[in-house]
């Protein structure tokens, strides 16, 4: 009956009540977002790489060659030799490396140059192994694998013919046009920036650039497909290569050999110990961002109470006419309690959708942009801890309208004093 | 029917809003008997609101006995006075007796609700609004699209819907013209006369007195406590 009461009392007063609610559902949302977006970003930072001991680059900071290297955020400084990565790559205790080789890409995709290695060892998530969706891995030099996003983007089939771009802008000034790769195999989806890539062989990179020279077409030496072929296509440099390594045992030993090489200034990293250290640098951030959040959503339960204590002038005379057919003076305060709760609860359930609607917009533009897989479902049960602390937090502060309601009933007799 | 002594029974009542003022309401003795219809007229700011709140157990007396149908008020708790108010007492006020944003129906299904009647059922609502020459169609309708006078019919009819054995009026007719309030002055006594429900009118309109049994200025029943001692 009381809660019957509430919802009729609260509807006598829409607008103050809807603007409050809709108050608390922006706090609820951000609240939940940013947990949300941490705790997905941790998870899908966490699992894009996994069985790879070492990734080695040409010397740079840690982070960023990780980040260029496997999720393809930012560019590489400088690009290793390929003697260096057959010396590395032909150590005894190398059980595998996967050579990657960037700098091109195709509307607006990475192109990730390997080997056929990289389908076979490379990892992510829970060691799970790269699947194909449709056809096979590349095996000729014009040949292409694409990545589950790329493919449902674009709509491509294995056998579509594409081109690639020199450069890693969306729109692509300087076209290969004059080498079209053949899409050979679609990968299954990761949840990971290797959906967002395209891959071709290290010979495929090296042919679209071999009448190229510091990054621009040679004018005048032109070198068609078919005659690429001719040349030898071994690689002079690649930007990266992952190891895997027999056994643990010898990882700090060639880390070391790697960071003192004397031929070129490399550098190895654990991809494990680099996101460890992403964390402790964003760590502080998301703690900021969990704070506001956090004072927001404080500030919007604030705004509740001062919504109920300020009506409480104009319900005196509801209050009299309550006492008067026989509502204990503890009724009056339920009723503004239930009538605080009622509004945070229709603020969480307005603000959770709202955010399940923005993630479910978000998502592809995030994993696009940022290599972020974000899932669309932020309820988790650390979210409705949170939840129930709403409510308790709302339950609190509505404690002082709803005991000037039962003090006021107490003292004051029939009849509204004005 | 009646099985007490006296519908009301003060005893050496004071109150004052605050314990060291001046109490502004103070009455030696007064009793009714049962079934009476009582005028009490008073100068505004006299202390009528007040005795009507002490009576029906809003305020406690800062000393002395109230007894209403010979329980005694000032010995039960705030809880039991509020059930007792429910069961026992319909009480109309000058205006606004309603929630506005509730429907007829449901502000007199709300007195049902406290007074704990289960036995209470729509057709005793209906009837009894039909009793008061409200028409059915009203019921449904939002409490505070109705006029003044109509308002007020209601809140005579979610006085009497728990067959009250008192009902306490504080000027329940000062906001209706008079073709109204002679049409509401009959409706409320009829009403009352079917039950025997003691009445107890409070106002400063002293042309009102011939309805009732019995006419009392408020000022010369504090008086009347004074010159006893």
């Amino acid at each position: 009956m009381m809660l019957k009461l509430a919802i009729a009392s609260l509807w006598n007063r829409k607008l103050t009540v809807t603007l409050t609610v809709l108050s608390i559902a922006v706090g609820v949302f951000l609240l939940l977002g940013v947990e949300h977006i941490r705790s997905e970003a941790k998870n899908s930072f966490s699992k894009t790489v996994s069985g790879v001991d070492l990734i080695v680059g040409a010397r740079t900071g840690p982070l960023n060659l990780l980040l260029y290297s496997v999720f393809h955020i930012g560019n590489a400084s400088n690009n290793i030799s390929w003697q260096s990565y057959r010396e590395f790559s032909q150590k005894p205790e190398v059980a595998w490396s996967i050579p990657i080789s960037l700098g091109d890409s195709h509307k607006g995709y990475r192109v990730v140059g390997t080997s056929r290695d990289f389908f076979e060892h490379f990892h992510y998530g829970q060691k799970q192994n790269l699947a194909f969706k449709s056809g096979r891995a590349f095996d000729g030099v014009y040949e292409a694998v694409v990545g589950a996003q790329v493919a449902k983007t674009l709509d491509y089939q294995p056998g579509q013919s594409i081109t690639l771009a020199h450069g890693i802008a969306k729109v692509g000034f300087s076209k290969h046009d004059d080498k079209p790769f053949i899409v050979t195999g679609i990968l299954a989806p990761t949840g990971t920036p290797v959906d967002q890539a395209v891959y071709v062989s290290l010979a495929g990179i090296e042919a679209i650039h071999i009448d190229w020279q510091g990054g621009v077409h040679i004018p005048g030496r032109s070198i068609g497909a078919e005659d690429a072929l001719k040349h030898d296509l071994t690689p002079k440099s690649i930007t990266a290569f992952m190891v895997g390594l027999n056994s643990k045992i010898s990882l700090f030993s060639l880390q070391r050999e790697i960071n003192n090489y004397r031929d070129e200034a490399l550098v190895g990293i654990m991809p494990g110990i680099t996101l460890m250290e992403l964390w402790q640098m964003i760590g502080a951030l998301e703690n900021i961002l969990q704070l506001i959040s956090i004072l927001v959503l404080f500030a919007t339960l604030m705004g509740l109470s001062t919504m109920l204590l300020a009506s409480m002038k104009e319900r005196e005379r509801e209050m009299a006419v309550l006492r008067a057919i026989g509502a204990h003076a503890g009724s009056l305060f339920f009723l503004i309690e239930i009538e605080a709760l009622v509004v945070t609860v229709t603020g969480i359930l307005v603000g959770s959708t709202a955010l399940c609607i923005a993630l479910l917009t978000a998502r592809t533009e995030l994993s696009e942009q940022y290599g972020l897989f974000i899932g669309i479902n932020p309820f988790t049960p650390l979210t409705f801890q949170y939840l129930l602390g709403i409510l308790a937090v709302s339950f609190v502060l509505a404690l002082l309208p709803s005991v000037s309601a039962y003090r006021n009933s107490l003292g004051s007799g029939l009849v509204v004093r004005t | 029917m009646t099985d007490f002594d006296y519908a009301l029974d003060l005893q050496n009542v004071s109150f004052s809003w605050h314990k060291r003022h001046a109490p502004v309401l103070k009455i030696t003795e007064w009793r009714v008997e049962p079934g009476r219809r009582i005028f009490l007229h008073g100068a505004s700011g006299s202390g009528k609101s007040t005795l009507l709140s002490l009576i029906s157990g809003i305020l406690v007396p800062t000393s002395g006995h109230i007894k209403v149908l010979d329980t005694d008020l000032t010995k039960i708790g705030g809880m039991a006075r509020d059930r007792f108010r429910a069961r026992h007492i319909g009480v109309i006020f000058q205006q606004f007796n309603l929630l506005p944003y509730l429907s007829v129906e449901a502000n007199i299904n709300l007195a049902v609700k406290f007074g704990n009647r289960h036995d209470a059922n729509n057709n005793e609502i209906s009837a009894l609004t039909q009793r008061l020459g409200l028409d059915r169609s009203i019921l449904t309708r939002k409490a505070g699209q109705l006029s003044v006078g109509q308002q007020q019919r209601v809140a005579v009819a979610r006085a009497l819907i728990n067959h009250p054995e008192l009902i306490i009026a504080d000027e329940p007719t000062s906001s209706l013209d008079s073709d109204t309030r002679d049409e509401f002055m009959r409706v409320l006594l009829e009403s009352a006369a079917l039950n025997r429900t003691t009445v107890i009118f409070v106002s400063h309109d002293k042309s009102l007195g011939h309805y009732f049994d019995q006419e009392i200025s408020l000022h010369d029943l504090m008086q009347a406590g004074e010159s006893k001692v």
